[in-house]
């Protein structure tokens, strides 16, 4: 860490601090202990600890990858306090000596490199980012304004009291609103209501200009348009969001009136290794058309309803909320189960193995005992997700994956190792929306994942399958823009690594390279291991596109980000 | 980019010119080169076949059939080994094959032709089922009885993957005990297993009974246990018994995740009991690659009756195995500690008799060292085979990805092995028998090969064997070799030995 390099910025940038029109002051430049959410001062909602930092280094200003493997070690590390705050660094930066670089971190649940940098490294969690508002209801349907700092876990807790829901919303309870915008995520509820970006109603933007902008959806404004979609999915690289509005749907009758939290109905489908799996990717690809049918008819039934008359009018509910295939190795094949799953208010019945128990600490011995005996995982998953009919609880449904290796990490840290999640997704074409699926090539990649995995003698966690549409997604680094189809991600656990293993980052880039020749595209949101060739035949258009656009709105590319770089080089 | 070639053949004349003048020949700067060409670009990868993958076909070395959702996989298989034996040694020439047990003649012979059904079912069990025609039984078993054609049992097991990690097999294979013994003969690098794992620690053929094994990732750990209720000492000619039989392994150093330089270390036990009701059967007899009995479990007592020596209550062995791969090289070696408590019982009363009680104890090891030189001038890449892996279940991926370096090469290896023993017809109980008193059994081998691979479906093995049993023919060790047998007049006692040399051509489908 250059201690230099940090003096010369804040004496730099001091009289700008000091005219900062919000309290308290701004921090000195301070190093993340390790996880942001350590430093963040709203504590967990479940009470838990932050967790120790890992062992191995980690002390000083290092900054970890979600992954556990990216880390950087930044010459800087500064906690904004408010928008304004913000609004004066810029102007700092811009008067600062030499060239600095930016880079932007929300939860650091990032599991590349894309919340890390080697220069400044602003995190968006202080108390005047973590603010959330009561959901609303206009024209538009049920929505809710929060800071950009805000983490999911404590936006449910008080939008689901009023029965409410985000429609779209990724798996871990710690990631920020504005980390989660950054990377337009995909979850199980993008088959039916699409990706996190497309609910997104307006956010506020400091551009390194130090203006701030308000972009909304559908604003006529070629500015906005521009900013709405490189912003959604641009990981931080055009400016700093500071609040995010985005719709809700409702997830029980009498919704936006404060009740009992919903809970989560799960159907699971069993479908044995022997399975056909044409079949099984048409039945997914029908169920996301008739799930989503069946939400543009509930976001239909919010539009129009006017506010303050007191009056609450008929909300529909979607049959369904979220659809997935959950999948795991069994013997030499996959074994999957269908997930249909949709808000209720039935009386708990939980899910068998405690996959969606809200400690996760079954789920997070299997993470941790994946890095060293994959088939203990397998047996976790294949007899605690059985086939069958079952209640959980919301936030341990909603949040699954970040409660489970939240609590591994830390039990791996206090073990005295880190515990390294490595994800790769893929988009594998399936033709237009409205027509019959072409399930081969997303088959043809099934295969060659188990053959390349049994090549490499690697045996991937939970493989997901979903099906996204392109309806609403207007992201420009999007990697289903303009492209439906099934999204396939990859999970493996590992232990203690400073680069992913080799024949990992061998079979994720032999998958990409896969990925590519059968007309899809690696997603950019999760680790990426990818030769720049196949990079620059998938996303080079759309890295084109935003240059443009980064050229235009940070000229002199004062956000950087490790992910980016790496990635854009190619 | 390649390199211009105009500029490679001026700095090719200028080298030769400084070669061939001097220094001063370079002085002058070369002419200059001429512009490189423009770099293609890379030419455009084909978009991947997505027609659906075949029901029949070959892959992998492996032929296949299969239906369209994978329920069943069948993957027919055959192995025929073309073996020339000779030997030589002191009486080799004169002694009857019904006296050696093993025809010691120079002769060429199918020592084995073996077809094989290995298949997958929903693709989550395996199994395989082999048939062996066997040309010289006492190889494969532990019987004096080299002098037969059989037709035999394998292999026959299914076995259910919970994964890599976990499996549950059940059914005839062999047993998890020793590296050697869980190695496939076609991967060795001699011809036959050495004389003290085959000859001594485990003696037998494939064993029945169920085992749990699995691996954790890398197989930097694996583990392989279970209950065994019978074991061939012959082929085919199941001894019933009951066993505990397990097998572990560590590697604590791996170069990398495929682990092609590594460092193994393992142990092995088995433990078990035999009840003269079920167990009238001769202990097992100590034999060469070849098939000569050098230690036979019957001896002729004072009154000049012939007595057996059968296997009586506790049985155990346990012992250790270490193994070094490096590139192009390897080294490995096992010792382990046996001890088989016998009783002697009169011929033809076998079933009843018990003359005295005995234990045979020692201890049986080897050291072998093998060098694949083409890999070790990087010529070639093809992996050695895997060793004390076997059995594996067949499992084949159809999808086309890039194959593996295939198994080529040449090998040489040299071993040594010992087994070091003592026979005692009555130290736990019974009358002592003048004639028997306690018996060493000494036996050094020391072997080489070489062996040319072309793939892992065909290789030609030169091999050859010397089987050294010091004071043969003296009551200081009881083994024999052809010219200290009982029959060979006069015994030659200055040189116990006997070499055995081979050559085989094996043919793996």
């Amino acid at each position: 860490m250059s201690t230099l390099s940090r003096r010369d910025l804040l004496v730099g940038t001091a009289s700008a601090f000091g005219a900062a029109s919000c309290a308290p002051a701004i921090p000195d430049a301070m190093c993340a202990p390790y996880y942001v959410t350590a430093i963040c001062p709203a504590p967990s909602s479940d009470g838990a600890a932050a967790p120790a930092p890992p062992p191995g280094g980690t002390s000083g200003c290092e900054l970890f990858a979600y992954d556990e493997i990216e880390r950087a070690s930044p010459n800087a590390v500064i906690h904004p306090a408010c928008e304004a705050e913000l609004v004066d660094f810029f102007a700092a930066l811009a008067r600062a000596p030499g060239a600095r670089t930016v880079t932007v971190r929300g939860g650091g649940l990032s599991l590349d490199s894309q919340s890390l940098g080697k220069d400044i490294v602003l995190i968006i969690d202080q108390k005047d980012f973590c603010r959330i508002e009561r959901p609303g209801r206009d024209k538009d349907g049920f929505y809710m304004t929060v800071g950009a700092g805000a983490r999911w876990w404590d936006v449910i807790a008080i939008c689901a009291r009023f029965g409410l829901m985000p429609p779209s919303l990724q798996t871990g309870g710690d990631a920020t609103v504005g980390g989660t915008l950054s990377a337009d995520c995909v979850s199980r509820m993008s088959a039916i209501v699409g990706k996190e970006g497309s609910h997104v109603r307006n956010f506020r933007i400091v551009l390194p200009s130090g203006e701030v902008v308000s972009v909304s959806r559908g604003s006529g404004d070629i500015r906005q348009q521009e900013l709405y979609s490189a912003v959604i999915g641009g990981f931080g690289y055009l400016g700093v969001v500071t609040e995010v509005t985005f719709d809700l749907i409702a997830a029980r009758d009498n919704a936006n009136v404060r009740g009992p939290e919903p809970r989560v109905f799960t159907r699971a489908t069993r479908y044995p290794a022997t399975c056909d799996w044409d079949a099984v990717f048409r039945s997914l690809q029908s169920r996301s058309r008739e799930g989503r049918l069946s939400y543009m008819k509930q976001k239909a039934s919010y539009h129009g309803s006017s506010l303050g008359d007191g009056s609450t009018p008929p909300v529909a509910t979607p049959e369904w909320s979220a659809l997935s295939v959950a999948c795991f190795l069994t013997g030499y094949s996959l074994e999957a189960n269908l997930l249909e799953q949709r808000y209720t208010l039935d009386p708990l019945r939980p899910t068998p193995g405690g996959i969606y128990a809200r400690d996760g600490s079954i789920n997070a011995f299997a993470e941790r005992v994946d890095s060293f005996w994959p088939t203990a995982a397998e047996l976790v998953l294949d007899f605690g997700w059985p086939q069958g009919e079952f209640v959980d609880d919301l936030f341990g449904w909603a949040f699954f994956f970040g409660n489970s290796t939240k609590r591994a990490k830390a039990d791996a840290h206090a073990l005295g190792y880190r515990l390294n999640c490595i994800q790769q997704s893929f988009v594998l074409p399936s033709g237009p929306e409205n027509h019959p699926p072409d399930t081969r090539p997303a088959q043809r990649f099934i295969e060659l994942v188990l053959a390349r995995s049994h090549a490499a003698d690697l045996r991937p966690g939970p493989i997901d399958f979903l099906y996204v549409g392109d309806d609403d997604d207007t992201s420009v680094m999007s990697a289903s823009r303009g492209l439906p189809g099934f999204v396939i991600t990859l999970a493996f656990a590992d232990r203690d690594r400073t680069t992913l293993r080799p024949p990992i980052d061998e079979l994720l880039r032999a998958l990409s390279s896969d990925c590519r020749l059968l007309g899809g595209r690696v997603h950019l949101v999760k680790n990426v291991a990818a030769d720049r060739g196949d990079l620059r035949a998938m996303h080079g258009d759309a890295a084109k596109r935003f240059r443009e656009l980064k050229a235009k709105y940070d000229p002199g590319g004062v956000f950087r980000n490790d992910f980016f770089s790496r990635v854009f080089e190619a | 980019m390649m390199p211009n070639p105009r500029a490679r053949l001026c700095s090719l004349l200028v080298g030769m010119a400084a070669f061939a003048e001097g220094p001063s020949a370079i002085a002058a700067p070369a002419a200059p080169a001429a512009p490189a060409a423009p770099a293609r670009p890379a030419p455009e990868p084909r978009p991947i076949d997505l027609r659906p993958l075949p029901l029949v076909g070959v892959k992998d070395g492996i032929v296949y059939l299969r239906d369209p959702l994978d329920i069943l996989r069948l993957y027919p298989q055959a192995q025929v080994d073309l073996d020339a034996h000779g030997s030589i040694g002191p009486h080799v020439d004169s002694v009857p094959a019904s006296e050696a047990g093993v025809d010691l003649a120079p002769r060429l012979f199918v020592r084995r032709a073996r077809l094989e059904l290995a298949g997958e079912a929903f693709l989550r069990s395996t199994f395989d089922v082999g048939l062996d025609l066997a040309a010289n039984p006492a190889i494969d078993g532990s019987r004096v009885d080299g002098n037969r054609t059989v037709v035999a049992l394998a292999n026959a097991w299914g076995e259910l993957e919970a994964g890599r990690g976990l499996r549950l097999m059940g059914g005839v294979f062999p047993a998890p005990f020793s590296l050697e013994n869980r190695t496939a003969t076609s991967d060795l690098a001699m011809m036959e297993r050495n004389i003290a794992i085959r000859g001594f620690v485990v003696p037998g053929g494939p064993v029945l009974g169920a085992a749990i094994g699995g691996s954790s990732r890398r197989e930097i750990v694996t583990w392989n246990a279970g209950v065994f209720s019978s074991e061939t000492q012959s082929p085919g000619d199941f001894v019933p018994y009951f066993d505990g039989i397990g097998r572990f392994t560590w590697r604590p150093w791996t170069s990398d995740d495929a682990g092609t330089e590594r460092l193994q270390i393992g142990a092995s036990f088995r433990v078990g009991s035999r009840d003269q009701r079920d167990a009238d059967d001769d202990a097992p007899a100590i034999n060469t690659g070849q098939g000569f009995a050098m230690w036979r479990p019957t001896r002729v007592d004072a009154f000049g009756r012939t007595l057996h020596i059968i296997p009586s209550s506790t049985q155990w062995a346990a012992g250790g195995e270490a193994s070094l791969l490096l590139r192009g090289w390897g080294f490995r070696g096992e010792l382990y500690y046996v001890s088989r408590n016998t009783h002697e019982a009169v011929d033809g009363l076998q079933a009843v008799d018990v003359e005295r009680d005995g234990n045979l104890h020692g201890i049986g090891w080897y050291f072998e060292a093998s060098w694949w030189p083409l890999q070790w001038f990087h010529i070639i890449d093809g992996p050695p085979p895997e060793l004390g892996e076997y059995p594996q279940p067949t499992h084949l991926e159809l999808a086309k990805v890039a194959p593996k370096p295939d198994l080529e090469g040449l090998e040489f290896a040299l071993l040594v092995a010992g087994v070091h023993a003592q026979y005692d017809a009555s130290s736990r109980g019974g009358v002592a028998d003048p004639t028997a008193p306690p018996s060493p059994i000494e036996i050094v081998q020391l072997g080489a090969a070489l062996s040319f691979w072309r793939t892992r479906n065909v290789r030609i093995t030169l091999s050859g064997s010397g089987y050294w049993a010091p004071h043969s023919g003296e009551p200081g060790n009881v083994a024999v070799v052809p010219g200290t047998l009982p029959s060979s007049m006069p015994p030659n006692l200055s040189t116990p030995l006997l070499v055995e040399l081979g050559a085989r051509t094996t043919f793996l489908f």
